[in-house]
């Protein structure tokens, strides 16, 4: 098995093959998986349905064992008690067990890592004030929503501060508060030095978040890189600037076409709805309107940003810049841009926009429904051509 | 072992949470309720304590045992199927140390259950041994064979005796020419071989002559010796208040607490104020006692006067319970006897005309002070011969396993507490193969399984005897009855015996459970079963996948 250094798991022709009773071949969940996690980076396993993630996780914990292949956790074997110390997990469910209130249940698990008594009810505290369970800390499992049992089951994961966060499917059954929190949080732990393996085929969070991913269908490899690699368009370019009026828009056509370009999509970004529903939750949070639900103060617990490298101070700073480059603010569009922009034609274009041209009429600006979702029509007006011409 | 210890704790609060307890204290409490219901007060005190003792302990035996299977069943294969296993075993705790945290949260809840039942049993009992005794004997009934732990000795075996009288028959019939042709008319009869007809003549030579050893024609006697009778200390002592003073008599009545007149026996020693007399009267509340002439002027007693407090103390008793069997049954159901017992060496002796029910236990209770050197010898007379009454006459047998000796060894409390540690092994053993079913079987199958063990360990006896070897009437051997005897003797073997470690019995018998038999129970299924069980489970659990596939 080929191991680089800084490799927290690596696996070599990792294979699954589940029999029946008979011991006849049922199903390949994994097949030949090579993969090398490396320390400090966030891991994305994407997915359909039955593609093979669950069960590549599930033999990383040592919870399901290789027909073939090998996996290297820390460089030990999966079963080895002794790395489980820096290992957190938080399953598809969040497996816990109902007849305990969350307050027991964290001092469970924090026993299971033989935390001091003090030590426990310190971290136990800390947490359920991260994930908002703190006012219903003492109600049963049991009776917990389904996005309260994840949170819950998230802090579990945590209770150790662990150095590999191992997660599956972690933003299911959770609302989009404790989904932003969630990503949040894997960004601030990934800055302390952490290692995030999660699966997810929540395209969206994955993308949020990880730095790497590895694409799985029918238990096989198909796509492997960094999201920027994997996603990045090459071939186009992406301007962000703020609102143009139509002169300038006509202006910018002239210019492009001088230069041998095109317009390809003229966009009014939109808010993304989940930016829109954080803001008005925060907002009723701030006026302290009741809910028997979740309140999280989507605070880190301070144990976890008790780091090493660094001290708090610096972790928060980090924190807090990776909060502006992450989130969108309120009302700004939230349109990623992987593609670095040229410089030259950016500075024709402020040009261009200081001297407005009346001459050609303006179409209107539709808001963008999205990727791929192009006016033809806005385009054609822009261009001057029909779609024949074009 | 922090680990096990956390995983024991929460065993303990999940086993609690689901009302499994609840439910076993509202049974108990029913079941005791009903008893007490159909406690029927014109019994003998003595047989509605036994009453209540055996079924009240054999219940909690039982219900205890079942609600120890059925969490430690539901406790690994729940946390299995219910996916919980997985946020476990990806913590630093070795699968081992789960199996084990998992027994012992079982086992603890089990402990404390039986520790809270056992404690109300022993309060509902002694509430019941302070109520009203129908008569004398029954009161001694309570105190001298319930409320005390005695061992019990069997009369000395008849074998070595039997195989001389057998050896001499068969001389004689061969000096008389007689031996072959009784062998050849047996072949004839029975068929098979002569030297299994030698065997089988043999046998039912002993079996006859053993019957005549054992039985008494009117008039005839019966004669048993016991030894190794080692009645220590256990001096019953108290305090009364002199009712009446007979100088003349030489004797005085006193009385007496009904729990130290139930350890009187008339015509036994008693000792007041330090002066040895002799119980002449027993009533409920009060018993007579004879001095001689010379003690009863001892300051200590010519004193004494109606009303004075006095110091008593009664030296052992040893029982000696027996079940005579007639030939015929007598009319009015009882059966007439005499018993003599002697210890020569200090010219004690003790004689007693009875009559008891015939096929029914009684008990005889004398003073430990007969016996001689840790041996004693009881004789018996058979009365039941035709007189100016009655023409009746029967021939009675009494079998060497139903006569036995008891004498005190300990107390009631202590031995109560024994029995309860007999409980707790059973139900750790119970633990551990649930354990062991739950970690590679589903909660029914586990159970189903644990289910039918159970029931093989608490009928081990009657099963062993259902196969044991024995040849058909042409003399071959059922080849079914030998797979199944040693398969019994294997499964025997891996199971503990429930029946025979009951303290059901022991308790309601007034019988000691010795420490050496606890501490030989604990060794064999405490720990050496319990430790197979576990460590069986614990390899079970390392080696499978503790997930299912999802694809």
């Amino acid at each position: 098995m080929a191991e680089s250094n800084n490799a927290i798991i690596s696996t070599a022709k990792l294979t699954k093959v589940f029999r029946d009773f008979w011991l006849r071949e049922k199903v390949t969940a994994v097949a030949d998986l090579d993969l090398e996690i490396r320390t400090r980076e966030v891991f994305g396993l994407l997915g359909p349905n039955g593609s093979g993630k669950s069960t590549t996780l599930k033999m990383i914990l040592g919870l399901l064992f290789p027909t073939r292949g090998r996996i290297s956790v820390m460089g030990k074997r999966p079963t080895d008690v002794r790395i489980k110390s820096r290992i957190g997990f938080l399953p598809e469910e969040s497996y816990l067990y109902p007849f305990l209130n969350a307050h027991e249940t964290l001092d469970y698990y924090g026993r299971l890592f033989h935390q001091p008594r003090r030590e426990r009810l310190r971290r136990t505290g800390m947490l359920l004030e991260m994930v908002g369970l703190t006012s219903v800390a003492y109600r049963r499992i049991g009776e917990y929503s389904k996005g309260m049992q994840r949170r819950i089951g998230l802090a579990q994961s945590l209770i150790n501060d662990p150095d590999l966060l191992i997660l599956d499917e972690p933003t299911s059954g959770m609302d989009p508060v404790g989904t932003s929190q969630f990503k949040e949080l894997i960004r601030t732990l990934a800055l302390r030095g952490k290692t995030v393996l999660l699966s997810s085929h929540l395209l969206a969070d994955v993308e949020d978040v990880c730095d790497r991913v590895c694409i799985l269908y029918g238990g096989r490899q198909r796509a492997l890189g960094s999201i920027d690699d994997l996603l990045a368009q090459q071939e186009f370019t992406q301007i962000k600037t703020r609102r143009l009026t139509p002169q300038m828009l006509v202006q910018i056509r002239r210019l492009l076409e001088n230069a041998g370009q095109d317009i390809l999509e003229v966009t009014t970004p939109r808010d993304k709805l989940e930016a829109l529903f954080l803001r008005i939750v925060d907002e009723a949070q701030r006026q302290r309107l009741a809910t028997g639900g979740a309140v999280a103060t989507g605070q880190l617990a301070e144990f976890l940003r008790e780091g090493t490298a660094g001290g708090r101070q610096l972790i928060e700073q980090l924190v807090a810049g990776a909060r502006e480059e992450a989130l969108p603010a309120a009302g700004a569009p939230v349109t990623a841009s992987p593609a670095r922009p040229r410089t030259e034609v950016l500075e024709e274009l402020v040009t261009a926009a200081e001297e407005p041209g009346p001459e050609a009429p303006v179409p209107p600006v539709v808001p963008a429904g999205g990727t791929g979702t192009v006016d033809r029509a806005v385009l054609d007006e822009l261009t001057d051509n029909g779609p024949e011409e074009g | 072992m922090r680990g096990i210890w956390a995983v024991a704790r929460y065993t303990f609060s999940q086993c609690l949470r689901m009302k499994v307890a609840v439910l076993f204290i509202l049974i108990l409490a029913m079941s005791l309720a009903v008893m007490a219901l159909g406690d029927d007060p014109h019994k003998t005190l003595a047989d509605r304590i036994r009453v209540f003792l055996s079924y009240s302990t054999s219940l909690t035996g039982f219900l205890l045992s079942v609600v120890t299977v059925v969490l430690a069943v539901s406790v690994v294969s729940s946390d299995v199927q219910g996916k919980q296993i997985f946020t476990v075993v990806t913590k630093p705790l070795p699968r081992w140390q789960y199996i084990v945290g998992r027994w012992l949260g079982v086992v603890m809840l089990g402990g404390i259950l039986l520790a809270g039942s056992g404690a109300a049993i022993f309060t509902v009992a002694q509430n019941m041994r302070g109520g009203e005794a129908l008569n004398a004997n029954d009161r001694r009934a309570v105190e001298t064979e319930i409320f005390t732990a005695r061992n019990k000795v069997s009369p000395d075996p008849i074998d070595a005796k039997l195989d001389a009288l057998v050896a001499q028959q068969i001389a004689r019939l061969k000096e008389q020419n007689r031996y072959d042709e009784a062998i050849q008319a047996f072949v004839a009869r029975n068929g098979g071989d002569i030297e299994r007809a030698r065997q089988d003549q043999a046998e039912q030579l002993r079996r006859d002559l053993a019957e005549k050893l054992q039985s008494a024609g009117p008039g005839g006697g019966l004669s048993w010796e016991f030894s190794g009778v080692r009645v220590a200390g256990g001096d019953i002592t108290g305090s009364g208040e002199v009712k009446e003073v007979d100088p003349n008599g030489f004797a005085i009545a006193v009385r007496a607490p009904p729990k130290l007149i139930g350890h009187l026996v008339y015509t036994g020693p008693v000792i007041i104020n330090g002066v040895d007399g002799q119980v002449i009267a027993v009533a409920p509340d009060a018993f007579a006692v004879s001095f001689t002439r010379e003690d009863m002027g001892k300051p200590r007693l010519s004193n004494l006067e109606p009303g004075k407090k006095v110091d008593i103390t009664i030296p052992p008793n040893i029982q000696i319970t027996y079940k005579a069997t007639a030939a015929q049954e007598p009319s009015d159901g009882t059966l007439h006897s005499a018993w003599a017992i002697f210890n020569l060496a200090r010219r004690l002796q003790f004689w007693q005309s009875r009559s008891d029910s015939a096929n029914l236990p009684a008990t005889l209770t004398v003073s430990a002070r007969l016996v001689d050197n840790g041996s004693l010898t009881v004789e018996y007379l058979n009365m039941n011969v035709p007189n100016e009454q009655t023409d009746f006459s029967t021939s009675v047998t009494i079998l060497n396993k139903d006569i036995s000796l008891l004498y005190r060894v300990g107390s009631f409390e202590w031995n109560f507490v024994r029995g309860n540690l007999l409980i707790l092994v059973q139900l750790m053993f119970l633990a551990a193969l649930g354990v062991m079913a739950g970690s590679f079987l589903s909660f029914p199958v586990g159970l189903l399984l644990c289910m039918v063990l159970m029931l093989f360990s608490f009928f081990t006896g009657f099963l062993l005897e259902a196969v044991t070897l024995g040849a058909t009437p042409t003399g071959g051997v059922d080849p079914l009855t030998v797979i199944g005897h040693y398969a019994m003797k294997g499964i025997t073997f891996l199971l503990p015996d429930f029946e025979s470690t009951s303290p059901a019995e022991s308790l309601v018998g007034g019988l000691n459970i010795a420490w050496g038999t606890l501490t030989a129970v604990w060794a064999q299924t405490g720990l050496i079963r319990t430790a197979m069980l576990l460590l069986v489970a614990c390899l079970i659990f390392h080696k499978r996948e503790l997930a299912r596939v999802q694809v």
